[in-house]
């Protein structure tokens, strides 16, 4: 379902819409259901896998039906900028009707990078919102930012995480809506934790040890250790080095509580006062992490007070 | 010096990113051996294990009068779940470590000596695993054993615990009219105070129907709309295309009537058309709620031919099937009198709804399954096209769908194409499934969330409940005391032919949804 398309926004247009008249006719009884609730700015990196890129983007679209603007880098020194559109289809179970989200994908060489903001700000889908995925962050997206409600970055993409924190700090400095996927990562961590406090009259934690088996802290580690302490004012926080184990933990303590949150491999073991329970860690992709992210297209007032605190 | 606690609220929570989670609590199911366990409760309970919603301190406490041990509950259940779960897989690991905290307790609901046992097996339940003494009753029985059981927790004070909290869940029907609602409350305060008696109505659990709270009053465009100026009328329609399915002698003393309409479709009405509340907040809601329900006129004996259709369908040829009429049904008597099919007429006496029928009708053997909603808005007030079909005198409707196919409609007119103004119905359309490609939870999963963290917004309250039999006890009268001439509709049509004369005198037809 591909067509040639010059980079004129007009022209992809205008295949978008052929495109729609072409899909209606392949499917004269039911038609499709063309879905969108957003525009999906994606920006990949020329080694990023396009296969694995596009399973990511297509399981996105079932929950989150966009208009996905794919912007790819590629061809350094072949000053290229071509452009083609497709549709992203799925049947849900027991349904004739394709429901479908369009794709439009770009494909520019870095000399073209620049003229790149001025074709998207003539395709994004009006009304609805704008979500920016940059893979890398070694990528210049300067020009993408400022027309998107929200910009999702990966600072784990950034060797040094103290580097990686500031380059978010920054987006956060410079007025953009940021989330952060080092963040996203740790929403099961932190909702066990919260699990062990949902009994009303637990007393108040007093002190919190995180474990990690690298060198440094994360990003990660490091936006944990800033949520305690904008969740409880005052109390101990430390993040040491277990070396020799690749189980990652959590302990917490306070008068008449000892609690650890626990993940190896793929198991999970929430400890409350000696009682374990054992789950399944679910396998957490670039896509669920994304879902989670697409889920909160405001302001996330918690990760903004974390991000503040966070070093 | 007592160590500090923390406030109420869970500092951890991120309301914005974090699904609900139940505290530390042991679950008691009354009728443990009984189909709503097998089919709901439990694959509930075990989907909210899946999606790690229930902690480590939790457990479950079976009881019914057959004889088995906790090993031999928990592979029943095992097997139930793995039957009944719908939308997710079954993990063998994940359930092992949920069904560690499954027990179970055979014992006579009459005897008070039973409850001192149940006593004693949540306390050593709250020991092993650390429930804090916390348990909600769930009452999965026959109605006629609800005020025996209620007395007998009482019997044992196991509606208090020092430290923890005691509810209880009660399932409908919640009497059989308004005088027994009324005693079973009376029985029920008697124990447990209104605060903590959760009257489950599964279709207030149903994404849909608190969708259609999202649609009222998270978008500014309908509101102004609706009220009498703009709308001219609602049909509601809770139809199934199965008959009784074994259940022909509970259904003959229930009826459609008490079946569907006098909770479940007067529950989305009231959703319909509440007032906004102040908040999105169990008290706020639900009194609005309440408040509609109030509002419902009473039809005096001489309206209810009028207003009320009763029907029960007869045998019939579906496709290449016999289907069996309702009194051919296993457990029917030959000459009954039950109502398989009502209609009625409703009035709301408020300013917003004055003189605006609210049509209701709920069937079996219905040529489908479906439960829907149509706000039919008043036609334009002149035509400006000539042409006859110009469609103008035709209504908008505005279709809320609530099972199957879950989403919403708005049917408007359009030009048809070409030369000539010609005007055509079409339909915009918003599919649940499509916009929103997740896994949507069970009215169960729900519901029974809702009760362990204290959230009684999507239950109903004793005013509700009283207000909705006084709706419609007078029809309950008035059919008592009548002979119908039944059957008066084949299965697989969609009701009597009196239910379209009672549209057609208020010059309304009913819809073919």
């Amino acid at each position: 379902m591909a067509a040639a398309a010059s980079v004129h926004p007009d022209a992809i247009l205008r295949d978008l819409r052929k495109l729609w008249t072409d899909l209606g006719k392949e499917n004269p009884e039911t038609g499709v259901l063309r879905a969108c609730a957003m525009t999906f700015i994606v920006v990949a990196a020329e080694e990023d896998d396009p296969q694995a890129f596009g399973e990511t983007v297509a399981e996105l679209t079932h929950e989150n039906p966009s208009r996905v603007i794919l912007l790819r880098i590629c061809c350094a020194g072949n000053k290229r900028l071509e452009s083609r559109v497709y549709a992203q289809c799925w049947k849900p179970f027991g349904s004739r009707q394709q429901i479908c989200s369009e794709i439009i994908e770009i494909s520019a060489s870095p000399e073209h990078f620049a003229d790149v903001p001025q074709i998207i700000l003539g395709l994004t889908v009006p009304d609805l919102p704008i979500v920016l995925w940059s893979r890398k962050p070694d990528v210049n997206v300067d020009g993408l930012i400022p027309m998107a409600d929200k910009v999702i970055v990966d600072s784990t993409g950034i060797p040094d995480p103290g580097q990686g924190l500031g380059y978010v700090k920054q987006l956060l400095a410079g007025g953009t809506n940021v989330g952060d996927l080092a963040w996203t990562r740790m929403s099961p961590w932190r909702q066990s934790v919260a699990q062990v406090f949902e009994d009303a009259g637990r007393p108040a934690l007093e002190k919190v040890r995180i474990t990690y088996y690298r060198q440094s802290p994360s990003v990660s580690g490091r936006y944990l250790a800033a949520w305690f302490r904008q969740a409880v004012p005052g109390v101990s926080v430390s993040l040491e080095p277990a070396p020799g184990t690749k189980r990652r933990s959590i302990f917490l303590e306070a008068a008449g509580l000892r609690a650890s949150v626990e993940v190896e491999g793929s198991m999970a073991f929430l400890t409350v006062n000696g009682l374990t329970r054992e789950s399944a860690v679910p396998d957490r992709d670039v896509a669920a992490l994304l879902r989670e992210e697409l889920a909160i297209l405001g302001q996330d007032a918690t990760f903004r007070k974390v991000l503040q605190l966070a070093e | 010096m007592q160590p500090a606690t923390h406030p109420a609220a869970n500092p951890f929570i991120d309301a914005q990113r974090f699904e609900r989670r139940a505290p530390p609590c042991t679950v008691v199911i009354f009728g443990a051996n009984g189909d709503l366990t097998k089919r709901k409760l439990m694959p509930a309970l075990y989907r909210l294990a899946y999606e790690r919603r229930i902690p480590p301190n939790f457990a479950v406490l079976g009881n019914s009068r057959t004889q088995m041990d906790d090993e031999t509950f928990r592979a029943k259940m095992c097997e139930d779940v793995k039957k009944f779960l719908e939308d997710s897989p079954f993990d063998q690991q994940l359930w092992d470590n949920f069904a560690r905290g499954l027990y179970y307790l055979a014992g006579d609901l009459a005897d008070h000596g039973f409850y001192q046992q149940m006593s004693a097996k949540l306390d050593h339940i709250a020991q092993a695993h650390q429930t804090g003494g916390n348990a909600l009753f769930y009452l999965s029985i026959q109605p006629s054993y609800y005020q025996t059981v209620i007395e007998g927790l009482g019997s044992a004070n196991l509606q208090q615990a020092d430290k923890a909290w005691r509810r209880v869940i009660i399932e409908k029907p919640f009497g059989h009219d308004r005088d027994s609602a009324r005693q079973l409350d009376a029985a029920i305060h008697k124990v447990f105070p209104e605060k903590r008696v959760y009257r489950i109505d599964h279709y207030l659990g149903k994404e849909t129907v608190q969708n259609i709270l999202a649609f009222r009053f998270g978008n500014g465009i309908f509101e102004p709309l609706w009220n009498r100026r703009y709308i001219s009328a609602v049909q509601i329609t809770g139809a199934e295309s199965i008959g009784v399915e074994g259940r022909g002698s509970y259904y003959q003393e229930a009826g459609a009537l008490r079946d569907m309409i006098q909770n479940h479709l007067l529950q989305v009405m009231a959703t319909i058309g509440m007032e906004p509340p102040p908040a999105f907040e169990a008290d706020t809601v639900r009194d609005e709620r309440a408040k509609f329900l109030r509002s419902l006129r009473i039809l005096k004996p001489e309206q209810v031919p009028l207003f009320a259709v009763a029907g029960q369908y007869g045998q019939a040829k579906l496709g290449a099937e016999e289907v069996p009429g309702f009194r051919q049904e296993p457990g029917v008597g030959t000459d009954s009198q039950t109502d398989t099919y009502a209609a009625v007429t409703f009035y709301v006496d408020n300013w917003r709804w004055a003189r605006v029928p609210f049509y209701i009708r709920t069937g079996k053997r219905m040529p489908k399954r479906i439960t829907d909603i149509a706000i039919q808005f008043s036609s334009a007030p002149h035509s400006v096209f000539s042409q006859s079909d110009d469609g103008s005198g035709r209504p908008n409707l505005l279709i809320i769908r609530i099972q199957p196919d879950e989403g919403i409609s708005l049917r408007f007119q359009s030009k048809y194409p070409g030369s000539g103004m010609h005007l055509r119905p079409v339909s915009m359309d918003f599919n649940y499934g499509s916009s929103f490609g997740a896994r949507t939870p069970s009215a169960y999963e729900t519901l029974l969330l809702d009760a362990m963290v204290d959230d009684a917004t999507l239950y109903t309250r004793q005013d509700m409940v009283d207000a909705s039999w006084a709706a419609v006890q007078p029809i309950l009268d008035d059919w008592g005391n009548r002979k119908f001439d039944f059957p008066n509709y084949a299965a697989g049509s969609w009701g009597p032919k009196e239910s379209e004369q009672m549209l057609a005198r208020q010059g309304h037809v009913w819809r073919v949804p």
